[in-house]
């Protein structure tokens, strides 16, 4: 269950979605509770080597948000599947330091949408990371379990 | 072959210990240590993994007893010096073996005769198969071990076996003493330490000496785990999971090791800092005249009356947001600006306090080697903390920070690298690596009475340059984090 802190600062971001929207190329998919919010991200312009292609982003928050960032993957299922990027699993787990060790409360989900979108627009060569099949097979369900080493800024 | 159990146990590459999991989320866990590194020991479940294997690289250097689908060398050896093993203890456990293995010895083809049962014996996910391969010559031990189970171990000579990268067994020996004495497996020399130097060379058609006999037996027994009590030395167990042999078993290993690095992030502010910062309540000028109209945490508007707190870098938040924030990550939420020191990190983690009183500026400079050793034990390398940009400002704001003039203090420091407090532009490469060294400098210039005042020294020791962190210093770390490991799993078992 969602802590106080937690709900109300949920609240919050998911009135200021509603009442000024969300940028382009992101929608929110559900907001069912306090708990788990899926958007859709799809990457707009013509340049971008995911023309045509959206993505869900699967955000679980836990009761120490914003204190403890959400646990953040891209949706792997029969409807979507995660994008090909060098630091996106196949299982959806997305290796970005935000998420990891330079999470702040400050963040929230529309800017984590917002940096995953634009992840996804700087990128050239639609693959997967390397050792990903490697990792997929050992990974724990949740990434955040995950000790990620950020090496790649330029993406 | 072991006739299969109802209720199979499960052997647990993280502790060692053979038990029943605890499933949390549907995943096993280990139910003494929680680890998650599990291996069902039920051969209708875990069939022979052996198979799923990659075939060896050709080029190892080591031809194919290195090979990663050869059987792992026995375990024991670490703890046991190569050569030197009790003779009162290879006797016992001769003896142990000895009329079981006698009895059971039955000379037979190795064909056929893989079994979950033996591929343990040969161990975990990563062993090769003992007598596994077509053609040859070789000898089935069934062991009856005093723990319960039975046990079955092929020994014998298997000719133009390649494909496995199996290191083939030597032959049937002409030893008279016992059953057991007259087998030689053939186990590559172990990777670590020392203990390449047998007797002689011992291919597949030379037997063992009597340490690798025993190293053997004892990788037998510790697979089985009948006899995990019985056998000495340091750890007090065979440590199964420091062998594997395959890339998928080092794989899991690796990815155990990173995640076991500790959690990963940045590392929090000490009571001490946070209590430290100006609390103020927000009255109508201060509302008017900041330019922060909102707790950056909360997002609520500040109103008069709550109860603020502001970092150095002059950001002000609710005392009820920033707090818990500080006690996961040390750095303001909107600037980065650090509230933890940049080196000695480690002792903060752990205890929450220790490393308040140091503040050190020397994160140039490291080594390549420090580096990895801070990737891997989860120290504060510039990419796993990341909250440091201001670093070089934080003596001068931190109230608590030691100025880093004292760097410049003559070192009147250790000769013990280990316990001694080293000069600060030594700690660079020095503290990652050990948590003992990385606090007491903060003792030693600061509070005379925690320090370690044995330990001071006249002079550092030349060898202590940043680039260079010395064998002797490495082993001796190794050794620490072995018992600390021990450590920790003794007060799990409690």
């Amino acid at each position: 269950m969602a802590s106080n802190l937690s709900t109300k600062r949920l609240m919050k971001e998911l009135a200021e979605i509603r009442s000024k929207g969300t940028p382009d190329g992101i929608v929110l998919l559900s907001a069912d509770n306090m708990e788990e919010w899926r958007f859709l991200i799809s990457v707009l312009g013509e340049e971008t080597v995911y023309m045509g292609e959206t993505f869900a982003l699967k955000m679980k928050f836990g009761s120490r948000y914003p204190i403890d960032g959400p646990e953040v993957t891209f949706v792997a299922d029969t409807q979507y599947q995660p994008p090909l990027h060098p630091h996106v699993y196949s299982n959806g787990h997305i290796c970005a330091s935000i998420l990891g060790n330079e999470w702040s409360p400050v963040l929230n989900a529309v800017a984590i949408c917002i940096t995953m979108q634009s992840m996804l627009a700087s990128n050239k060569k639609k693959e997967r990371p390397e050792g990903n099949d490697r990792y997929v097979r050992n990974a724990p369900s949740n990434p955040k379990d995950t000790r990620w080493h950020y090496d790649d800024d330029t993406v | 072959m072991s006739s299969p159990r109802p209720d199979p146990f499960w052997l647990c590459h993280e502790c060692g210990a053979q038990m029943r999991p605890i499933r949390v989320n549907g995943v096993p866990h280990c139910a003494s240590c929680n680890g998650e590194f599990l291996e069902i020991l039920d051969p209708n479940v875990n069939p022979d993994p052996f198979h799923e294997l990659p075939p060896a690289p050709p080029t190892r250097p080591m031809g194919s007893s290195a090979s990663p689908g050869s059987p792992r060398p026995a375990p024991g050896s670490p703890p046991l010096p190569d050569g030197n093993a009790p003779p009162g203890l290879l006797q016992s456990i001769l003896n142990i073996f000895g009329p079981a293995a006698q009895e059971g010895a039955t000379p037979s083809s190795p064909s056929g005769q893989r079994s979950g049962t033996e591929q343990r014996l040969g161990g975990g996910p990563s062993q090769g198969p003992i007598g596994g391969g077509d053609g040859g010559n070789g000898r089935t031990f069934t062991f009856n071990f005093p723990g319960g189970g039975q046990g079955r171990v092929v020994f014998g000579n298997i000719s133009g076996h390649v494909g496995g990268g199996m290191g083939p067994f030597g032959p049937v020996g002409g030893d008279p003493h016992d059953g057991a004495g007259g087998f030689f497996p053939g186990f590559p020399p172990p990777p670590r330490g020392q203990n390449g130097q047998h007797d002689g060379p011992h291919g597949p058609e030379q037997p063992l000496a009597g340490a690798d006999l025993l190293r053997a037996l004892m990788s037998i027994m510790a697979e089985d785990g009948g006899l995990g009590g019985f056998v000495p030395g340091p750890q007090g167990r065979m440590d199964t999971g420091d062998y594997v042999m395959t890339q998928q078993g080092f794989d899991q290993v690796l990815e155990q090791l990173m995640q076991a690095a500790g959690p990963q992030g940045p590392l929090p502010a000490s009571d001490v800092v946070i209590e430290g910062l100006p609390r103020f309540k927000v009255d109508e000028k201060a509302l008017e005249q900041s330019q922060f109209k909102d707790c950056p945490v909360c997002k609520d508007d500040f109103e008069i009356g709550d109860e603020v707190m502001r970092i150095p870098c002059a950001h002000i938040f609710h005392v009820d947001c920033l707090q818990p924030w500080l006690k996961v990550n040390g750095s303001c939420p909107v600037c980065r600006f650090s509230l933890v020191p940049a080196q000695g990190n480690e002792p903060s983690r752990r205890s929450g306090t220790g490393a308040q009183t140091t503040q050190r500026d020397n994160q140039g400079g490291q080594s390549t080697l420090t580096n990895i050793l801070n990737r891997l034990w989860g120290q504060g390398g510039a990419s796993s903390n990341p909250t440091s940009p201001a670093e070089d400002q934080a003596p001068s704001h931190s109230p608590f920070a030691v100025p880093a003039t004292s760097s410049t203090a003559p070192s009147s420091h250790p000769g013990d690298l280990l316990h001694g407090t080293p000069p600060p532009q030594l700690q660079t490469a020095i503290s990652p690596t050990s948590p003992q060294a990385s606090t007491s400098p903060a003792a030693g210039r600061n509070d005379v009475a925690s320090g370690e005042p044995a330990e001071h020294a006249p002079d550092p020791p030349e060898a202590a340059i940043p680039s260079a962190i010395p064998e002797e210093y490495r082993a001796r770390h190794r050794q620490r984090e072995r018992e600390q490991h021990q450590h920790e799993y003794g007060d799990d078992l409690d």
